[in-house]
């Protein structure tokens, strides 16, 4: 019998509860997907999570629950600017250094590694069990306002194919081992890929280095060799973005920014389709009516 | 603000909803609109509904289809396949065009979203 399962990371900082967001999600997937949910997660985070969450909502919500060592300095120094809409911002740590150990951590046969703030409202993601192929990842996203312009399919006009690692579908295989492993190169190395690939050295970017992992795995050519994943593509909504209201399972409301108007919106209503929510306070706001609906 | 003014910005922003609502219904159709068989996944459309009905009606049993990732998959029950694609084909665009019905009838944003905005 093939083991199906999710791996989620959740490393809070100051102000983000990763947790709280990995584990609202995880009871969607359970709801959507119907398969366990395995946490990635430190001990600083857990701790914080047990003073939080009653026992019973957890072990609801987590298959299992895996604590690694961090490495302290890179939470410190790796920072991102976070943003609730365009009226607040603040530069904050992101630690997102040890995705490549999903391949090793996931206790699964098939996994879906998905980004905590990557809302499952559908089952479009079962397509993936059973897949022909080991590896799977996408490289076509869709903003959640249609108008808005798409982001450009490139690293840099002068570099090579974005991938995203908001979803990557993988199986316990000689090949998907082999693209976690050159994730892993590329993390210690990325001063060096950065020059190549045409980035700036700045915050480590899992994209970016699943996208670097991708292309020296095609030999170093852009051909579409390496399969995308089965729905036709990742739904995003920005951190300018904001997610307003819960309407009922699978159905939430976001203020979309308007692209000619940094403090315009419209309202949208997104429903039985999975989407990546950026804006984390945005949803931490709404996580409370999310865990109320699913567990 | 002139009157007349006001009314066509607000006109502008109800169409803006009306449509992205409209291509959110047109995303999730597509997302409804794939089955999966034998490990390869198949965007439904109506090329694949006739190209799988062309070869039942040329008495094959099964047949090899190119999925989404152009990966020859063996069809080992055809007819077992096109009555799935056929079914969720029709369920689902019936489904988009009862909500298309609904959303294109609506004149005003909370309406269209179907969502209570309160005063």
């Amino acid at each position: 019998m093939v083991s199906r399962g999710v791996i989620m990371f959740a490393h809070n900082n100051e102000e983000i509860d990763y947790f709280k967001i990995a584990l609202t999600n995880a009871l969607m997937v359970q709801d959507n997907l119907k398969v366990p949910v395995t946490l990635v997660t430190d001990p600083g985070t857990y701790g914080y999570a047990k003073t939080q969450f009653d026992e019973e909502l957890i072990n609801q919500a987590f298959e299992n629950i895996i604590e690694v060592t961090q490495d302290y300095d890179y939470h410190r120094n790796n920072r991102r600017l976070y943003k609730d809409t365009n009226y607040k911002t603040s530069k904050l740590p992101f630690y997102n250094c040890n995705h490549w150990a999903a391949y090793e951590l996931s206790p699964y046969d098939e996994t879906l590694f998905i980004d905590a703030d990557y809302l499952i409202m559908s089952d479009a993601l079962n397509h993936c069990w059973g897949s022909i192929h080991d590896f799977m990842i996408s490289d076509n996203t869709q903003e959640a306002f249609f108008e808005r312009k798409l982001m450009p399919p490139w690293i840099d006009p002068f570099s090579i194919r974005l991938y995203w690692a908001t979803v990557v579908f993988f199986r316990k295989s000689y090949e998907a081992n082999q693209i976690f492993e050159m994730v892993h190169h590329i993390f210690d190395n990325y001063a060096f890929y950065a020059q190549q690939y045409s980035f700036p050295n700045m915050m480590f970017r899992n994209d970016w280095a699943f996208a670097i992992a991708v292309h020296q795995m095609n030999d170093y050519q852009d051909r579409a060799e390496v399969p995308r994943l089965p729905i036709p593509s990742l739904l995003k909504a920005f951190d300018n973005d904001d997610v307003v209201g819960v309407n009922g399972k699978n159905d939430i409301t976001i203020l979309l920014q308007k692209p000619s108007h940094s403090n315009k919106y419209i309202l949208s209503r997104v429903k039985g389709v999975d989407v990546h929510c950026m804006n984390k306070w945005g949803l931490l706001r709404m996580s409370d009516k999310l865990i109320e609906l699913y567990r | 603000m002139d009157e007349r003014l006001e009314e066509a910005l607000k006109f502008a922003e109800y169409r803006t909803t009306l449509n992205n609502q409209l291509a959110q219904l047109k995303h999730r159709t597509e997302v409804q609109l794939l089955h999966s068989v034998n490990g390869g996944t198949f965007p439904i459309t109506m090329e694949l509904i006739n190209f799988v009905k062309l070869h039942i009606t040329l008495k094959k049993k099964s047949a090899i289809l190119l999925d989404k990732n152009d990966t020859p998959i063996l069809v080992d029950d055809l007819k077992a396949f096109y009555d799935t694609i056929f079914d969720r084909y029709t369920s689902a665009t019936q489904a988009m065009y009862d909500e298309f019905m609904i959303i294109r009838k609506q004149r005003k944003v909370q309406t269209i979203l179907d969502i209570d905005l309160g005063e």
